[in-house]
């Protein structure tokens, strides 16, 4: 089963979590999902995910102190991470690009469908 | 011995010369005093027929000129009756002299009703006597006495006459003396003038008795009545005399002059005489004369200085300050400062014990208290309480005196300028003030300096009242510029504190509608992204549904999902708008700018929106530009944003018909032009068309179905790439054209 992705989720917007959760499932990744990035940032060394996909706007500690707390680690610099939110802020979209993620999606622009396309994308 | 001959006849010669000058000298003394007694006894009465003091001078006036004349002749009298009959006249006048100004006295100081039994015995004696000024009881003989040839021998009566003649003038000289002691300011001042004038007259007219007792002593004083005359005649008709120092002064100074002038000539003379023999008289002489006439202005400068410095001293520095002042005034420009300088000076150099200074406001003409030392308060502005004084002063243009009041008063006819006036001076005793000096500026009155009495008692002078008129003339320009300097320097600071106030008011203002605009930008905002998040759950679980994540879906719940999904995407357009709203209000547009082919975009846009305009039975179409359309530097997803919404709202519009979208180049311009068949636009639409929501009403109103965001996002999208928008359209149901035009470099 080396094949299954691993894909951390960083939502804490239960409903949409458990969307994504289901689709991803369905579509044949293993979905750990997590609610906040205190959680996140612990988790990471335990699962190393083979794809982050995080929201920004989290309780507490948003995403862009989680990312910059991962890229801290060389080990788990690589991994590539995958904003999408709603928050559409251009400050933060610079910095989450300084901060390496592969894209930054706005939720509402894409179905769960078109984000597996993506995903699959950046995992090649 | 010719030589010798020749000087003894000059001597003769220039002996009878000096006799003859001296009985010129004599005969021209009596008819000074005579012609001056006539004058001036005619000048005073005519200055005021009616007033008893006038009239009583004139009388004695008349003894003097009685005396005088007869005096004229006597000199050149060629035998021993003309001139015993000279001296008799003479006498007639001098009789009456002492008694006429013992009468003259009396009216001056009131007390006539007092005295009037010894003025009455007075005029008997006089009369008595005048009865015998022919008989040889009063002049005995005519003698050759002195260098005169006929000198008057007294007789048995001419004691008496002597006797009563100066106990009148005694006694008169007692009651002035008397007066002088009691009396104040004005009064005391004129009693002073006639005082003096009292003891030069009569010093100088006792001359001419010494004589008739054996001493040999000329009359060389009788001049000195015209002088005593002059005196007591200035001393009645001015109301403002002069300081009787300066008049001294001034008196010593010209006798000085004179004197030494004279003596001079005659130094010279004897001196031409002893050494330039030879010379001609007729030569010498008028040599001398130029020679006099020459030297007699700087002498009389010297002594003038001279006496400036040790005489008068107080005058002199006293002028010497307020000149000083003067000068300095206009150097001053700060009201206040002015004002107490100009009253400290006064104060300090007149020595006075109150003095204030009043400024008249423009417009009403009221004053108000620009500077007061001494007065109360509620009095120093007492006097112009009534427009009178300043009606007064503005027509004399003159300082008012409270010494002259009584006098000026006493010269108005009755009316109601009398009433007022006499008000006037009953104030200015109750408060204390002597004397109105108007600030003037054209004629006009731009305020007042009263002044107080000076501590020494001493009225106000004639030199004072110049010297303050020509201050005021410059203490008006001073006050004047320093009014308006004020006046300046208050508007400015009146302008810097509204300009002050405005600025704070609007940057307040600014500063609210700032934080209302932010606050509406992040509601905006976090609103938006509030909305987005159901439905981003809607959007997922739709197309999740659709796309069987849950199973197949029955059939006829196909058509249903779709719509949801469809009616999500509206959604979450509609909160696209918004947001891109709330960036470009916060002025937080990113944008992202690339060489692209526009007709791609176009052709994009169409094929999203293809199936929209289907539905609804529209054709939607690119017509195929004529020319090359060259590539541009545009933002992709801000172009398209403007295509998309522009043919949305066209297809919007239209029920039937269709949308050309045509691309063309114009010079260095691009324009992409939407048209369409649908219901058109008014005018007023038009002038709206591209405000946002919260900018007007009328975007909200014809706006039924859209939030009206997207022709204004259009707009600022259009702005942002430096091109143009605007809308045409022939008017209602007459369809509609959309223009945008973007540069292409």
């Amino acid at each position: 089963m080396n094949n299954v992705k691993k894909i951390l989720v960083v939502e804490d917007e239960r409903i949409l979590g458990e969307m994504y959760r289901d689709k991803f499932s369905q579509a044949g990744f293993k979905v750990i999902l997590i609610t906040s990035a205190e959680e996140a940032i612990k988790v990471v060394p335990e699962e190393k995910p083979d794809l982050i996909l995080l929201d920004i706007l989290l309780p507490r500690e948003n995403g862009i102190v989680f990312l910059r707390k991962l890229r801290e680690n060389p080990e788990f610099s690589l991994i590539p991470v995958v904003v999408f939110s709603n928050f559409d802020d251009l400050e933060t979209k610079k910095q989450a690009y300084q901060l390496g993620v592969k894209d930054y999606l706005i939720k509402t622009g894409h179905t769960p469908q078109e984000i597996i396309e993506k995903i699959k994308d950046y995992l090649k | 011995m010719p030589r010798y001959k020749h000087v003894k006849i000059k001597k003769v010669y220039i002996g009878a010369l000096i006799l003859l000058s001296f009985m010129f000298f004599y005969a021209l003394t009596g008819l000074i005093n005579a012609v001056t007694s006539t004058f001036l006894g005619f000048f005073v009465y005519l200055k005021n027929r009616k007033s008893k003091i006038n009239q009583v001078f004139v009388l004695f006036c008349l003894s003097v000129a009685m005396w005088s004349y007869a005096y004229y002749f006597w000199p050149e009298a060629v035998d021993k009756k003309t001139a015993l009959l000279s001296f008799q006249l003479l006498h007639i006048g001098a009789i009456f002299i002492p008694v006429c100004y013992l009468h003259f006295v009396l009216v001056w100081l009131n007390l006539y009703k007092e005295k009037k039994r010894i003025l009455k015995l007075g005029y008997l004696a006089s009369f008595i006597l005048c009865c015998f000024v022919f008989t040889p009881l009063f002049i005995k003989d005519m003698v050759p006495k002195f260098s005169f040839k006929y000198w008057g021998e007294p007789g048995i009566l001419y004691h008496f006459f002597l006797f009563i003649f100066f106990l009148y003038a005694f006694y008169a000289f007692y009651l002035l003396l008397k007066a002088y002691q009691k009396s104040l300011g004005t009064q005391r001042e004129q009693i002073k003038y006639i005082l003096i004038g009292t003891v030069i007259g009569y010093l100088g007219g006792a001359t001419n008795y010494p004589l008739w007792y054996n001493i040999s002593i000329p009359p060389i004083g009788n001049w000195t009545a015209t002088l005593y005359l002059i005196i007591v005649a200035y001393a009645i008709v001015k109301y403002r005399l002069m300081d009787i120092r300066f008049v001294l002064g001034r008196g010593a100074v010209y006798t000085l002059s004179l004197i030494t002038i004279i003596t001079l000539a005659f130094l010279l003379m004897f001196l031409s005489n002893q050494f330039l023999s030879t010379v001609s008289f007729n030569i010498t002489g008028p040599l001398i004369l130029i020679i006099c006439i020459l030297l007699f202005q700087p002498i009389f400068r010297f002594f003038e200085k001279f006496a400036s410095k040790y005489f008068y001293y107080v005058f002199y520095s006293y002028q010497t300050v307020l000149t000083d002042l003067g000068k300095r005034l206009t150097q001053v420009l700060d009201l206040n400062k002015l004002s107490s300088f100009i009253v400290g000076t006064l104060m300090n150099t007149m020595k006075l014990d109150r003095t204030v200074i009043l400024i008249r406001e423009e417009g009403n003409g009221d004053y108000r208290i620009q500077k007061n030392i001494g007065f109360k308060e509620e009095n120093g502005i007492s006097l112009v309480k009534d427009n009178f004084l300043t009606v007064y002063l503005e027509k004399t243009q003159m300082p008012l005196v409270y010494e002259e009041l009584s006098l000026i008063i006493r010269d108005t006819p009755r009316g109601r300028e009398k009433e007022r006036l006499e008000t006037l001076r009953r104030n200015m005793k109750t408060i204390e003030a002597a004397l109105c000096l108007p600030l003037l500026m054209k004629e006009k009155i731009i305020g007042m300096i009263v002044l107080g009495n000076k501590v020494s008692g001493d009225p106000y002078s004639e030199q004072d009242i110049e010297l303050l008129t020509t201050l005021s003339n410059q203490a008006s320009i001073a006050l004047q510029n320093a009014k308006l300097f004020s006046g300046v320097r208050n508007f400015n600071l009146e302008l810097e504190r509204q300009v002050g106030k405005r600025t704070k008011e609007l940057s307040d203002a600014y500063n609210e509608l700032k934080k209302l605009d932010k606050a509406k930008s992040e509601f905006l905002s976090i609103a938006s992204h509030q909305l987005r998040t159901p439905l981003t759950a809607i959007k997922g679980y739709i197309s999740m549904i659709i796309e069987k994540t849950y199973g197949e879906p029955p059939e006829k719940m196909k058509t249903p999902l779709g719509n949801i999904y469809l009616s999500n995407e509206r959604l979450i357009k509609l909160v696209n708008s918004l947001l891109d709203v709330s960036r470009i209000e916060a002025g937080r547009l990113e944008t992202k700018f690339e060489r692209l082919s526009l007709a791609d975009v176009i052709s994009s846009v169409i094929e999203e929106l293809k199936n929209v305009a289907r539905e609804k039975g529209l054709y939607l179409k690119l017509e195929k530009p004529t020319k090359l359309i060259p590539e541009i530097l545009i933002d992709q997803q801000k172009a398209r944003q403007i295509i998309l919404n522009l043919i949305e709202n066209a297809i919007r519009y239209t029920e039937k018909g269709g949308v050309t979208i045509k691309l063309d180049v114009e010079r260095s311009k691009i324009k992409i032009i939407v048209s369409d068949t649908g219901e058109g636009m008014t005018k007023e639409e038009i002038s709206h068309l591209f405000e946002s929501f919260s900018r007007g009403s009328a975007g909200a109103r014809f706006w039924t179905e859209g939030a009206g965001l997207g022709l204004y996002v259009a707009k600022k999208f259009v702005e942002i790439h430096k091109g143009k928008i605007w809308a045409e359209s022939l008017g209602k149901g007459k369809g509609s054209i959309f223009f945008v035009e973007l540069p292409v470099k």
